[in-house]
C-alpha cells in the first residue's frame, strides 16, 4: 500500500519520531501511571466507599496534583501526560472500565451478587466492581483523563488558528466534565406521586439508582395535578398469518403460535410466507346480516362504516384448493391452512400513545398551569419535572420525577463545544494549514 | 418467504437486485479496461441507492413515522447509509476499486434484515416521539456507515502486500481509478474515521441531550449508552494513536477491525449482555 497521504487526508506527519529511549520512558510512564492509578484506587476503596462525591472530589484532586507534579517537577512527565500514546492507553482503559460495567450489574444489594455469581460474587463486592463508575479506580483513570486534556490544552497556548479545534474541545471537555462533576454531587433525583385531584405535593421523595433513600426535599412550591389523560393510539383491524413454531422459554420447550405477517383488511390478493395466498372477498365494519327471502339464504352488510362490529369474508388458497369463511375479530376464530399455519382477522388492542399530566404550580401569589409529558418536562423554580409513570388501573394516577441538576447547562455548552472543536479540527484547520504555505510561496514569489 | 417479500414488497427486492448488480459490475470493472463496465457499476449502485431511500420514504408514510424503530427497520436503514457514504467516497477519491465490499456490506445489511422481517409496524412508545429520535438516529447511522467501510478498507489494507490480485487492484487500472494516481488506502481510512467519529460524537451527544428531555439524566451508564461511549473510545483512541510512530500501517489497520467489531456489539449484540434486561436501547425483534 502506498504510504503517500491523499489529496483530502491530512497531510501532517505523526508526531515527531522519539528516539527509543524516549519511547521507552513514555511506555514506562503510561503504563505506571495508568495501572498505579486503578490499583490505587483499588487499595484506597477499601477505605472510601464509591459515590458522586468520592468520584469527583478523587477526581479532580488528582488531576490538579498531576497536573501541578507535571509541570513543576524535573523530568519529561508533563510531555508524556499531554502525548498522544498516554491519551490514547487512557481512553482504552476507559473502555476496558466501560465493558466492564455492562457485564456486571450495578448498584445491585450485595447479597445479589453473591447468589447470582457465587465465588466471583464475593470478589465482585470487595473489589466494589458493584458501583464502578463512581468507584476510585475509576476516578483515578478520570483525573488521568483530566490531567492529560489540560496539559495537552496548556501546551497548545497561546491558541492560534491552526490549533484552535483542538483547544476547543478540549475546553469542551473540560467543561462538561465539570458539569457532570456539578451535577453528581449537587443535583437532587426524586419522585412526585399525584393523583388529580387529589392532594398537593411540596416534596420530592428522593431516590439514588431508582431507589427511594428514606429522605424528602422541599420544593419550594406547591405542585397540584389537574388532570391526567392517558391518550391510546387509536384501535386497528388486521388480518394476522400465524405459524406454529417451537420455542424454548421459562416453559422448557414447546410449541407456541407466532405472528409472521399482518396485511391491512382490503381486497387485494396477499400473498404468505408459507406460498399460500388469501384475499378478503368482502369487509363489514358493523356487521349486519339481512335474510334474502328470494333466495331464502342470509345475506351479509354492514350497518355503518364505523368498525363497532367488525366482520370479513376471507378466501384462502391452499395448495389449490379454496377455503372460505367469515371471521369476526370479536370472536377468536382462525382459518386454518394447515396444521401449523392459520389467518385470524383480529383488533390490535390499545397501545398508549402519551400521558400528560394537567398540573398547576403555586409559589406565593405566583401560579403556572402547564402540562407535562414524557419528552416535554416542566421546568420550574430550579425544579424539572418528568413524566415517568402511570397505571392503567388507576387513570387518576401520575408518576412524575423531579430533578434539580445545576451542573447541566455546563454539560450542555461542554458539548457544543466538544462537537464544534472536532469539526473545527477536522475541517477548517487542515484547510487552513494547505493555505498557510501557499500564502508563504505566494509572499516569497512577490 | 421469498415468494412472500417478491409479491408484498417489490421495491426491497428490486433494491437487493440493484445492489448485487453493482457488486457485480464493480467485480467487472476490476478485469476490464473499459469505462463503460465502471460506469454502469456506479449508475446501479446510484439506482440501489435511490429505490432504498424510496423503500425508506415509503415505510415512512405506512409507518407515520421515522422507520428506525425495529431491527429490520435500522438494517434497511443501514444499508442505505453505507451505499450513500461510499457513493459520496467513490465521488471524492474517484475510485471504484472498494465498490464490490461496499455494495456486498449493503447487501449483507438487507439479507439480515430480510431473516429479521417485522411481521407489523410496532407503534412508537411515548419516550421514541422525540424531536432528537430521528437527529440521533441518522447521524449515528451515518457515522456507523463510514466506520464499516473503514472496516472493509482495513481488511484491502493488510490484504495488500500479501496477496498480489489486491496489490494490484490499488495501481491504476481504466474505468476504476479516474484519476490513474496510486490509491493511499490509509489516508482513505483515515479520512473514513474523521468523518465517522465527528458523527459519533454528535450522535453520541445528542443521544444524552435527549435522554435529559426525556428521563431527566443525560447519562445513566445504560449498557447501550457505555457501548456507544466504548465504541467512541477506541475510534478516539485510535485518532490519538495514528500520530504515534508505527500505528499507521498493519497495528492501525487492525485497530479499525476491532473498532468495527465493538460497533457490530453495540449495534446487536446488546441483548447478549447481562445488563440488557435494565436497558431502554435493545431491539424488541433481537
Amino acid at each position: 500500500v502506498n504510504s503517500k497521504a491523499s489529496p483530502a487526508a491530512d497531510r501532517s506527519p505523526p508526531e515527531q519520531a522519539p528516539a527509543p529511549s524516549a519511547a521507552d520512558r513514555e511506555v514506562k510512564q503510561t503504563s505506571t501511571l495508568v495501572v498505579g492509578a486503578v490499583l490505587l484506587g483499588l487499595v484506597l476503596q477499601v477505605w472510601i466507599p464509591p459515590g458522586g462525591f468520592t468520584l469527583v472530589a478523587a477526581a479532580f484532586l488528582a488531576s490538579m496534583v498531576l497536573v501541578a507534579v507535571g509541570w513543576l517537577a524535573p523530568g519529561k512527565l508533563r510531555s508524556t501526560i499531554a502525548g498522544f500514546r498516554f491519551i490514547a492507553t487512557l481512553l482504552f482503559v476507559l473502555a476496558v472500565m466501560a465493558i466492564l460495567g455492562t457485564l456486571i450489574l450495578q448498584l445491585k444489594p450485595a447479597t445479589f451478587y453473591l447468589t447470582r455469581y457465587g465465588v466471583i460474587g464475593k470478589l465482585i463486592v470487595a473489589l466494589r466492581f458493584d458501583d464502578i463508575f463512581h468507584g476510585l479506580p475509576f476516578a483515578l483513570l478520570m483525573a488521568l483523563f483530566g490531567a492529560s486534556v489540560i496539559a495537552s490544552a496548556l501546551l497548545r497556548w497561546p491558541v492560534k488558528l491552526s490549533n484552535l479545534g483542538f483547544f476547543i474541545a478540549h475546553v469542551g471537555l473540560l467543561t462538561s466534565l465539570a458539569g457532570a462533576g456539578a451535577s453528581a454531587t449537587l443535583s437532587l433525583r426524586g419522585r412526585i406521586d399525584l393523583h388529580a385531584g387529589g392532594e398537593t405535593a411540596t416534596h420530592v421523595l428522593i431516590t439514588r439508582a431508582n431507589q427511594p433513600t428514606g429522605e424528602r426535599a422541599a420544593l419550594g412550591f406547591d405542585l397540584h395535578l389537574d388532570k391526567f389523560d392517558l391518550v391510546n393510539y387509536e384501535p386497528e383491524f388486521r388480518v394476522g398469518y400465524y405459524e406454529q413454531t417451537a420455542v424454548t422459554d421459562e416453559r422448557g420447550p414447546h410449541l407456541s403460535w407466532r405472528l409472521k405477517a399482518s396485511f391491512d383488511p382490503d381486497t387485494e390478493r396477499h400473498r404468505l410466507p408459507s406460498g399460500d395466498s388469501f384475499r378478503l372477498t368482502g369487509i363489514y365494519p358493523d356487521f349486519a346480516p339481512t335474510p334474502d327471502p328470494a333466495s331464502g339464504t342470509v345475506k351479509y352488510g354492514t350497518a355503518s362504516q364505523d368498525w363497532k362490529n367488525p366482520a370479513v369474508s376471507l378466501e384462502a388458497s391452499v395448495g389449490g384448493r379454496k377455503v372460505e369463511q367469515l371471521l369476526f375479530a370479536a370472536r377468536p376464530q382462525a382459518v386454518f391452512l394447515a396444521q401449523d399455519r392459520a389467518l385470524i382477522f383480529e383488533r390490535r388492542e390499545k397501545e398508549v400513545k402519551a400521558y400528560i399530566s394537567h398540573v398547576t404550580a403555586v409559589k406565593g401569589a405566583s401560579r403556572t398551569s402547564t402540562k407535562i409529558a414524557v419528552n416535554e418536562p416542566m421546568s420550574y423554580d430550579g425544579w424539572t419535572l418528568y413524566q415517568v409513570n402511570y397505571r392503567p388501573e388507576d387513570p387518576t394516577y401520575s408518576g412524575l420525577e423531579a430533578v434539580y441538576d445545576p451542573g447541566v447547562s455546563w454539560v450542555f455548552l461542554g458539548f457544543t463545544l466538544i462537537c464544534l472543536g472536532v469539526f473545527t479540527m477536522f475541517y477548517v484547520e487542515p484547510r487552513l494549514k494547505r493555505r498557510a504555505p501557499a500564502a508563504a510561496a505566494a509572499a516569497a514569489r512577490a | 418467504m421469498l415468494q412472500y417479500v417478491l409479491a408484498e414488497h417489490p421495491f426491497f427486492v428490486a433494491t437487493t437486485a440493484l445492489y448485487t448488480a453493482s457488486a457485480a459490475f464493480y467485480a467487472a470493472a476490476w478485469r476490464s479496461t473499459k469505462a463503460f463496465v465502471g460506469r454502469a457499476a456506479t449508475a446501479l449502485m446510484a439506482a440501489g441507492l435511490v429505490l432504498n431511500g424510496t423503500l425508506i420514504v415509503q415505510r415512512w408514510i405506512e409507518a407515520d413515522r421515522a422507520p428506525f424503530k425495529s431491527l429490520f427497520e435500522s438494517l434497511v436503514f443501514f444499508a442505505f447509509c453505507i451505499a450513500a457514504v461510499y457513493v459520496f467516497f467513490e465521488f471524492i477519491y474517484r475510485t471504484r476499486v472498494f465498490g464490490v465490499p461496499a455494495a456486498i456490506l449493503a447487501l449483507g445489511c438487507l439479507a439480515y434484515a430480510l431473516s429479521k422481517w417485522d411481521a407489523e409496524i410496532v407503534k412508537l412508545p411515548p419516550a421514541l416521539q422525540s424531536p432528537w429520535f430521528v437527529p440521533h438516529v441518522m447521524v449515528y447511522f451515518v457515522g456507523y456507515a463510514a466506520v464499516t467501510l473503514a472496516f472493509a478498507l482495513a481488511i484491502i489494507q493488510l490484504a495488500a502486500p500479501r496477496v498480489a490480485f489486491v496489490q494490484k487492484l490499488l495501481s491504476f487500472k481504466a474505468g476504476t481509478i479516474a484519476t490513474g494516481k496510486p490509491l493511499d488506502v490509509e489516508g482513505i481510512n483515515y479520512e473514513l474515521v474523521r468523518f465517522g467519529f465527528a458523527l459519533l460524537t454528535i450522535g453520541l451527544l445528542v443521544g444524552s441531550v435527549w435522554a435529559k428531555s426525556a428521563w431527566g439524566d443525560f447519562w445513566v451508564w445504560d449498557p447501550k449508552e457505555n457501548w456507544s461511549l466504548v465504541t467512541w473510545l477506541v475510534y478516539g483512541g485510535y485518532l490519538h494513536l495514528r500520530r504515534v510512530r508505527g500505528w499507521r500501517g498493519d497495528k492501525g489497520a487492525w485497530l479499525l477491525i476491532a473498532g468495527f467489531a465493538v460497533v457490530m456489539f453495540t449495534y446487536l449484540g446488546m441483548h447478549l449482555l447481562p445488563t440488557a434486561e435494565e436497558s431502554a436501547h435493545v431491539y424488541n425483534s433481537q
